[in-house]
């Protein structure tokens, strides 16, 4: 592939391919793969003229985010980066490039200083003797959990199975090691359980720019419990998890997965009249979400605006740069 | 009885039903050296703690016993009358209840069920004998899964069903016109007890307007509830209950330290969830249950409890 005359290195080729076959997977690697590959992409460009770089350099983050067309955050770091190529009005190729790793680089050191960042302030949300409950497993509200803990707040921390993968599992057993008191429970009793509860704390697949959260199914009826009961909820989440694409109006779309994950082939075999639905995701509206914990700040879900604009360079001026409207989406 | 407790009987009314019939083998085998009916009746009503239907079908049972005898050999002798009798109102009960939450539900409807009822399945039958078409959702209704069960059963009759995780119920209550569960037990303020999971249902649907309609024969009022009683709701502390024997390993060594598995096996929908009990003397709101209930009550006038009919019984016997 060559763009004004210059072709685009192997290397970059290669990470795209990898994010493309799911190699490079998980939502931060993904981020911080696509940001190294422009980086890459930069100081190998064989021009002079500074129009030309910007023209190939587009080129480029449009080839690297069509990588993996739903996932939410790829663009967010090419659009990182790009934003601050396109906002800082270089003289010259040379610091052209400059910008382009400069911003690469801090992309990535901030992608892995975000969880840490997320535990931190998610922490200070969490009150001496709280009663926690959480569902699925999500790095970053374990390391919310965890830091409190640390910090002698926890009482107990009430923890959903989440069928049908029972992802429940792995966090009740990263909890139960560092010696946090865990409840493990079935995902139907959550309204039971709720009016023992203090704070909800529950991770994001994507959060759209409304402040909707899209995490794994089950999280709405978690919310939705904890509202009536008054207990808080909070989403922890990167902020290179908010979505662009929702911002030009897209729908994120719900997979429907493998019924096989909720009955066996025999089961489905024998009850060929039923159809078993599997969601993977579902949508917690904003007005159920006290605040998103970001490496940004704790925000209000009705800010997710903010973060888009503010650190992906989301605004209408870029919107050219966002693929068209996926296929998936319903 | 241990069936009754462990949910091999799925439905609280076969589970009562079964136990009436335990203890009426109990006093046929016993015909002549006296028996510890108390000691019998503890058990037989701690298998099912919370069932109210165990509670109020036993009462009924010895009500209709002690109608006709009055010394412990008629008392034997009317056993199995007795059984026949209030097998007979129950089947009547749950018929006229079915048919009555039949009418609710209209053509083209999309009814949500959690859990295993055998009143609820009768009601959405005799929808269908009216040649409604009708698709209906069912949940997993974990632990136990008997949801499975309900949907395997639907969708062999014949009816468009779909199969969700519990954790999917606010997620498809959008696409549901009616939600229709049991109860183990009705409360005296109109909220219903039923399988864990029923309340987080009924919240869903609220939030989605949907209707909810509680499917039951009076026999689950709760009338220990009136005189203050609370509803018993067991927690239960298996671990094979929610984690499946091949991942049993990872958890192992923080089980009863500091990681414990807890099962209620029940809930409670507030009353404000609820948009009728449909109960086999009509159809009404959840909080005038008790209005309806008071004969088998006997409030407000005088309250026999289970523990006077059972003194009564005993006597004949000193």
């Amino acid at each position: 592939m060559e763009v004004a005359g210059c072709r685009v290195p192997d290397e970059v080729v290669r990470i795209r391919e990898d994010i493309r076959s799911m190699k490079i997977r998980g939502a931060g690697s993904i981020a911080r793969n696509g940001a190294l590959a422009l980086a890459i992409a930069a100081e190998r460009f064989c021009g002079r003229d500074l129009e030309e770089f910007l023209m190939y350099m587009r080129a480029v983050a449009d080839f690297v985010r069509s990588a993996r067309p739903t996932a939410v955050s790829l663009p967010n770091s090419v659009s990182y980066v790009m934003s601050r190529l396109e906002k800082s009005k270089p003289r010259s190729v040379e610091e052209a490039k400059e910008v382009v790793t400069k911003a690469a680089r801090d992309f990535v050191s901030y992608s892995e200083n975000a969880v840490k960042v997320v535990a931190q302030l998610g922490a200070k949300r969490i009150e001496k003797g709280d009663t926690i409950m959480t569902h699925c497993h999500s790095t970053a509200s374990v390391a919310v959990i965890l830091e409190a803990h640390k910090q002698g707040k926890v009482a107990r921390v009430f923890v959903k199975e989440t069928r049908p993968a029972l992802q429940g599992l792995i966090t009740a057993r990263e909890l139960a090691r560092e010696g946090v008191e865990v409840v493990l429970i079935p995902d139907s009793a959550v309204r039971y359980y709720m009016k023992r509860v203090d704070k909800v704390v529950v991770g994001a697949d994507a959060v759209a720019a409304n402040g909707a959260v899209v995490n794994k199914i089950g999280t709405s009826l978690v919310a939705l419990a904890a509202k009536e009961a008054r207990a808080r909820v909070y989403v922890a989440s990167e902020s290179y998890k908010f979505s662009p694409y929702t911002i030009v109006g897209e729908l994120v779309p719900i997979e429907m997965r493998d019924p096989t994950e909720v009955v066996d082939r025999e089961w489905l075999t024998e009850n060929q009249n039923v159809q078993v639905l599997n969601p993977v995701f579902d949508v917690t509206p904003p007005e159920y979400i006290d605040a998103i914990i970001t490496e940004v700040g704790v925000i209000p879900p009705q800010a997710a605006i903010l973060i888009l604009v503010e650190e992906y360079g989301v605004t209408p001026l870029t919107i050219e740069h966002i693929p068209a409207i996926h296929p998936d989406a319903d | 009885m241990t069936e009754a407790r462990e949910f091999r009987i799925l439905g609280s009314t076969e589970a009562a039903i079964e136990v009436v019939r335990a203890l009426a083998r109990v006093f046929d085998s016993c015909r002549k050296q006296p028996i510890n009916i108390e000691e019998l009746m503890r058990s037989a009503i701690s298998a099912r703690p919370t069932s109210q239907a165990v509670r109020n079908l036993l009462m009924l049972f010895f009500e209709k016993l002690l109608e006709k005898a009055s010394t412990p050999s008629e008392i034997t002798a009317g056993v199995s009358e007795a059984v026949r009798e209030v097998e007979n109102y129950v089947a009547r009960a749950r018929d006229t209840a079915s048919e009555l939450a039949s009418r609710r539900i209209e053509d083209g409807d999309t009814i949500m069920t959690h859990s295993y009822s055998t009143t609820v399945l009768k009601a959405i039958n005799k929808a269908l004998e009216r040649g409604l078409n009708i698709s209906v959702y069912v949940t997993e209704s974990r632990p136990g899964g008997e949801g499975k069960l309900v949907a395997s059963y639907l969708g062999k009759r014949g009816v468009k069903t779909f199969l969700v995780v519990d954790s999917a119920v606010r997620y498809v209550m959008k696409s549901v016109d009616k939600v229709l569960v049991s109860a183990e037990a009705i409360a005296a303020n109109g909220a219903v007890v039923n399988k864990v999971g029923t309340s987080a249902l009924a919240l869903a649907a609220k939030e989605a307007r949907v209707r909810v309609y509680v499917v039951s024969g009076l026999y689950k009022f709760g009338t220990e509830t009136v005189f203050g009683e609370l509803v018993t709701i067991e927690e239960i502390e298996k671990p094979g209950l929610v984690i499946p024997t091949e991942r049993a390993g990872e958890l192992a060594p923080f089980i009863g330290r500091n990681l414990y598995v807890r099962t209620p096996l029940y809930d409670v929908t507030p009353p404000e969830y609820i948009d009728a009990i449909v109960t086999e003397r009509g159809l009404i709101a959840p909080q005038a249950a008790i209005y309806l209930a008071r004969e088998l009550v006997g409030w407000p006038k005088a309250h026999r409890s289970l523990e006077v009919i059972l003194a009564e019984v005993t006597s004949l016997w000193r």
